[in-house]
């Protein structure tokens, strides 16, 4: 039992905790609860998908599929993420904010990455995108947790101060 | 609603130090940076693993079919 405990992503989990903060701490649904919403079904989106390509890993017959389908997938997933915010954005006639911009931007730039790891892995031989994919995405996804945490407490705090103020 | 606020807040705290501590047990990143990030903070480790875009993990690259 503690094992599928552990299963559970820690960026899901903080990103579940920031958007149940945020929403107590703005009491409304603004643009940032939205693109939040995005990040944790990306995130489990993410997880199903490694977790079932990975369980193709051991079938050599498989392995043309799994590489072909764990770069174009991530892409994919990533730049509908950046294409529904924009989209979302122009639906509702809301200006997107700082940090949800830097959010949407940063899904965009995992997926360029995605694909041109992928194009060079498939055309080429060379290998100089390697310690950019290997080190530079769980890079990214930590810098996206913590800056939503920090982003969401720092809210919250002026949030929690307007209120002081107003009684 | 402030006292809310005020315990989402201890909440989230809660919620990291206990997440945190059950993922000191599993730091298997390989790769250089983060391997050493995880020798000198293992709680680090914890926040990268299972993150999305598949947490830089590459799959084998098959071999081309011979004619």
């Amino acid at each position: 039992m503690s094992a599928e405990v552990i299963q559970i992503p820690l960026t899901t989990l903080l990103n579940l905790a920031a958007l149940i903060l945020y929403t107590l701490a703005v009491k409304r649904i603004t643009f940032f609860s939205f693109v939040l919403v995005g990040l944790l079904l990306i995130d489990v989106l993410h997880q199903g998908i490694a977790i079932y390509l990975r369980s193709f890993l051991s079938d050599e017959r498989s392995l043309s599929f799994v590489f072909h389908a764990w770069y174009i997938s991530f892409a994919f997933t990533d730049f509908l993420f950046f294409l529904c915010g924009l989209y979302l954005a122009k639906v509702v006639g809301s200006d997107i904010d700082k940090a949800s911009q830097f959010i949407l931007f940063t899904y965009l730039v995992l997926g360029v990455i995605q694909m041109l790891r992928f194009a060079e892995r498939l055309f080429t031989d060379t290998n100089l995108m390697a310690w950019l994919y290997s080190e530079g995405i769980p890079l990214t996804n930590l810098v996206v947790t913590a800056f939503v945490i920090s982003y969401v407490i720092r809210v919250t705090f002026v949030s929690l101060r307007h209120g002081v103020r107003t009684v | 609603m402030k006292k809310l606020v005020k315990i989402s807040v201890f909440a989230v705290i809660g919620l990291l130090s206990n997440t945190v501590t059950a993922f000191q047990s599993t730091p298997d990143r390989s790769n250089k940076v983060f391997g050493d990030i995880c020798s000198v903070a293992p709680w680090a480790c914890g926040m990268t693993i299972s993150g999305g875009n598949g947490d830089g993990f590459e799959p084998e690259k098959p071999k081309p079919i011979e004619k």
